[in-house]
């Protein structure tokens, strides 16, 4: 019986043996295969072929449209159409995988529109080409025909959405204040994000300046001369009459929303010297002082998270970038290199504690980020002119500030990760750019 | 205690019993973790290139002949040895045989045996010396990933230059791309072979095979069969 035993257990352990010298083979034969690295990494390659039949103008309007949303987003490379080997007739709303492969896509959205009377209906497909001829997501949306651009941003942001899981900031807006007609005055302005729908906020012909959308996008902070004093105004994004929130004596200037929408950071100087109160939103009552020097602190910004608020004061000289806590405390300086740092701007990308601000380059202004975690710079622009007044895309993955250079003044975007090129939005001399929140479908 | 006869009859079933062991698991190979194996047979020799690389055929009469070196014998005072050569060694303590009861098999008696027949292989195993291309050092240098070729480094090179992955994709995985080349270097076949089930690695592999560019120089004759024939495959892996 122990002999049996024995046997039984040398039997198992040859057999084991036996496998475990195939899994070493196995192992080996992987090591045997030539290890190329780690990967670059590119943008992917969507193809956004125009397409055959229907409405030739509205289609068109959705392809620019379209094609500027995934290009700013940062992600996507949109493919040249000369590149396109496959037949887009035969193909309608399908696609032709080794076609398109060929082509060197990854993905390719494909639409088709559809005009009744007033309305449209703008159908989508997306494929990923390497999942076969199947596609991956597939909407319908409907609407007034002036909204093709809103509509055409929603896909994008379901694109978007597929891809990456995040939000996209396609429909958000972008407020920022130009010279008025008439001489000095100047004037709160909003926009798409992408340039389009440009109209005016402030209806006065006084000096209208630093205009911050609420956490919602639903009102628009702003500081206006209008009754002679800088004195903060809110208006409903959708217009109508401004309510003065804070007129107290000198300065109401430079607010900035907490996270939840109730309270604003502003800079008053009601006591001598520019300092940073909390003021109730919807009041305008002091809550709280948080400097208290006989310098200047201005441009408050507040975090994402609600918990510290970035702004400039010359305590130590030049302007510089400081953070403290959204009570006031552990007040330290975060901007190291150059004598002169100003406007912050917090990033909302989530899991990150990045500001954005200007700083003084020679006789140019140019836009840094800084890293508060990891105390990492990067540079946004250089050589490009001047460029100030940071503001970032909701989230976080673009840049908007104003620019004065050879290419043309106005309103540039930039991945905020310093990679590629700056495209712009808006021509014409501006400046307090800020940019709202993500659109609410 | 048993008789003769039942010990031998007990040996005659273990060598039995151990040759259809043996049988069983050479046909259940598969089945013991050969992992995926997708992808057509055109590349099946490929992933055993590094094998003609390091172990090309070279004749054992170029190797010179190796003089031993004696090695000095140092006294370790430390370990308690003398240098008074009058002194006679302590008598060591016999070691006592642990009696082996018969019945059982004696395991340690029979793994030795094995080490003695692994020693006597490698005493007298392959005289090849390391060429041009060897992973085992050579003038070539032992860089693993171009498993010490030049030429072989440089078509590595081109291949993770095209290689791209989209900044979107967060995901892992591990793919296998393999070639055929042409004798003047042009990349002529590539496939898939082991594909990661992250679409976008594996596109981007395909992309990478199709767009690495052909070689400056046709392939060196010692890699022809390897590269024109067999193929070779790289592990692209995120």
């Amino acid at each position: 019986m122990l002999q049996l035993r024995t046997l039984t257990l040398v039997a198992l352990f040859g057999l084991a043996s036996l496998c475990a010298g195939d899994v070493a083979v196995a192992q080996a034969e992987d090591d045997f295969v030539i290890d190329v690295g780690q990967p670059q990494r590119s943008r992917y390659p969507l193809a956004l072929p125009m397409p055959v039949g229907g409405d030739g103008a509205s289609a068109s309007e959705v392809l620019k449209v379209a094609s500027f949303d995934l290009d700013i987003a940062g992600w996507f490379k949109v493919m040249d159409k000369k590149g396109f080997l496959a037949n887009l007739s035969r193909e309608g709303m399908g696609i032709e995988v080794e076609a398109w492969k060929s082509a060197g896509a990854y993905g390719v959205v494909k639409f088709a529109t559809r005009v009744t009377g007033d309305r449209i209906a703008i159908d989508f497909k997306l494929y990923e080409v390497e999942k076969g001829e199947n596609a991956v997501l597939e909407k319908t949306y409907q609407g007034d025909k002036k909204d093709i651009r809103k509509l055409t941003h929603l896909w994008c942001n379901d694109v978007v959405k597929h891809f990456t899981g995040e939000d996209g900031f396609f429909g958000s807006k972008i407020a920022f204040v130009t010279k008025g007609s008439r001489g000095g005055n100047k004037k709160i302005m909003a926009m798409d994000f992408d340039g389009a729908a440009v109209h005016g906020m402030s209806r006065n012909s006084s000096i209208n300046i630093l205009p911050a959308w609420s956490p919602s996008g639903g009102q628009l902070a702003y500081t206006s001369y209008m009754r002679d004093n800088p004195d903060l105004y809110i208006v409903s994004a959708g217009g109508g009459r401004p309510k003065r929130v804070s007129r107290a004596p000198g300065m109401n200037t430079g607010a900035s929303w907490s996270p939840d929408g109730s309270k604003l950071a502003i800079t008053l100087s009601k006591d001598g010297n520019p300092e940073i109160y909390i003021i109730s939103a919807s009041t305008g009552k002091v809550i709280k002082r948080l400097t208290n020097n006989r310098h200047i602190d201005t441009s408050p910004a507040w975090s994402p998270d609600g918990k510290e608020i970035a702004f400039v004061s010359d305590r130590e000289g030049g302007p510089q970038i400081f953070v403290m806590k959204a009570n006031g405390s552990g007040q330290r300086r975060v901007s190291m290199n150059g004598s002169y740092n100003t406007t912050p701007a917090w990033s909302p990308a989530k899991g990150q504690r990045v500001i954005a601000f200007t700083t003084r380059d020679g006789s140019a202004f140019d836009i840094v980020t800084l890293d508060l975690v990891t105390k990492k710079m990067v540079r946004i622009t250089q050589n490009e002119g001047s460029n100030e007044e940071p503001s970032f895309a909701p989230n976080g993955r673009v840049l908007a500030f104003s620019s004065a250079r050879s290419g043309g003044a106005g309103i540039y975007l930039a991945n905020a990760d310093g990679s590629g090129n700056a495209k712009r939005v808006y021509k014409g001399s501006v400046t307090s750019i800020d940019w709202g929140p993500a659109p609410t479908h | 205690m048993r008789d003769t006869p039942s010990i031998v009859s007990g040996l005659a079933f273990t060598l039995l019993l151990h040759i259809f062991v043996v049988g069983l698991a050479s046909t259940t190979t598969d089945g013991c973790g050969s992992g995926e194996a997708s992808g057509s047979t055109d590349f099946a020799q490929a992933e055993t290139i590094e094998a003609s690389l390091a172990f090309k055929e070279v004749k054992p009469e170029n190797k010179q002949p190796q003089k031993k070196k004696k090695q000095k014998f140092k006294p370790n005072e430390e370990d308690g040895a003398s240098k008074n050569e009058k002194l006679s060694p302590e008598k060591k303590p016999k070691k006592e045989t642990v009696p082996v009861d018969k019945d059982e098999i004696d395991i340690n008696s029979i793994l030795n045996k094995n080490r003695k027949q692994d020693e006597d292989l490698s005493d007298t195993g392959s005289e090849k010396t390391p060429v041009e291309g060897s992973p085992d050092g050579s003038e070539w240098g032992t860089e693993k990933e171009a498993r010490g070729d030049p030429y072989v480094g440089e078509l590595k090179g081109r291949i993770y230059d095209a290689w791209k992955v989209p900044a979107l994709e967060t995901g892992t995985g591990n793919a296998i791309g393999c070639v055929r080349l042409d004798k003047e270097g042009a990349i002529v076949d590539r496939e898939l072979k082991k594909r990661s089930k992250n679409t976008n690695l594996d596109r981007s592999v395909e992309v990478a095979l199709k767009d690495a560019p052909a070689m400056d120089k046709p392939v060196p004759d010692a890699l022809v069969n390897l590269l024109t024939v067999k193929g070779i495959c790289f592990n692209f892996a995120l």
